[in-house]
């Protein structure tokens, strides 16, 4: 059984996910995390937080609810833009689009800006909180 | 970039809605929002982290409408917490921030309410008219 956090059993909709927003934005690969974040990451960056599907699933189940809060995060000193410019990349890679999951199951949900705050326990970082929420079907 | 943190509900019937049902029946409505929005409140707090309480304590309810609107919003109010000094520490409880997971309430107690809130207005409007 995959346990959330275990890189070697990532299950097939969070990849498919981050898979989605690595291409769909422009940050390095290795700037997306499901997890607390890493000290010594530099912005900008994303995170999946508070990621919720059923267990079952791990071997793809049509009709199930996907969510998850999604945070992006840049530099205080460069202002709201480059943050909502991150938010809107997000929102074209996610906001109603199809998913491919497994060649045969689909991911689509709706994608939105909930609010955007200076972080208190980091003051070098901004961050926009959205919530996502998808729903899986087979083709 | 702060911001107020408020879910805001609104009911905003058509014409025909208005005609077909009457003043009367929107008129009714004003209690059945009263009642949705402190029981939104009240759920708000049970979920509420307590320290101070001051974040519980200021969980506000807010009521508004005419003829053809009627609606309440449940949050936290920025002035309330800049007016004190603080920061817009809800924010930071209800989604997290960098160093911290987040803990929210706001978004469960909405959870749990949103998808009855429309079948229990329409029953209010039958109820209203049974009698």
């Amino acid at each position: 059984m995959p346990q959330p956090g275990n890189e070697s059993a990532v299950r097939p909709l969070r990849a498919a996910v981050i898979a989605a927003l690595k291409v769909g934005t422009d940050l390095p690969d290795t700037k997306i995390k499901t997890g607390a974040i890493k000290q010594g990451l530099e912005p900008p960056y994303l995170l999946l937080q508070n990621y919720e599907e059923p267990v079952d699933n791990f071997h793809g189940r049509s009709g199930s609810k996907v969510s998850f809060l999604l945070k992006g995060f840049t530099l205080v000193q460069l202002g709201d833009d480059p943050l909502l410019e991150l938010y809107d990349q997000c929102y074209r890679t996610l906001h109603r689009r199809r998913l491919s999951v497994a060649g045969h199951l689909h991911i689509s949900g709706t994608l939105e800006l909930l609010t955007t705050f200076p972080d208190p326990e980091n003051n070098t970082l901004i961050q926009f909180v959205a919530a996502y929420e998808g729903v899986t079907r087979n083709t | 970039v702060a911001r107020d943190l408020l879910i805001e509900v609104i009911y905003k019937p058509t014409l025909d809605d208005i005609e077909k049902r009457g003043k009367a029946a929107v008129s009714g409505s004003k209690a059945f929002f009263a009642e949705k929005g402190a029981e939104l409140k009240a759920r708000v707090q049970e979920l509420t982290p307590f320290r101070t309480g001051f974040l519980r304590g200021h969980v506000r309810v807010v009521y508004f409408g005419n003829q053809t609107t009627r609606g309440f919003e449940v949050g936290w109010y920025y002035e309330d917490f800049a007016s004190r000094g603080y920061p817009p520490y809800y924010l930071y409880i209800e989604f997290g921030t960098s160093g911290r997971n987040a803990t929210p309430s706001l978004g469960p107690a909405w959870a749990r309410m949103e998808p009855l809130l429309a079948a229990d207005l329409e029953n209010s409007f039958l109820a209203y008219y049974a009698r």
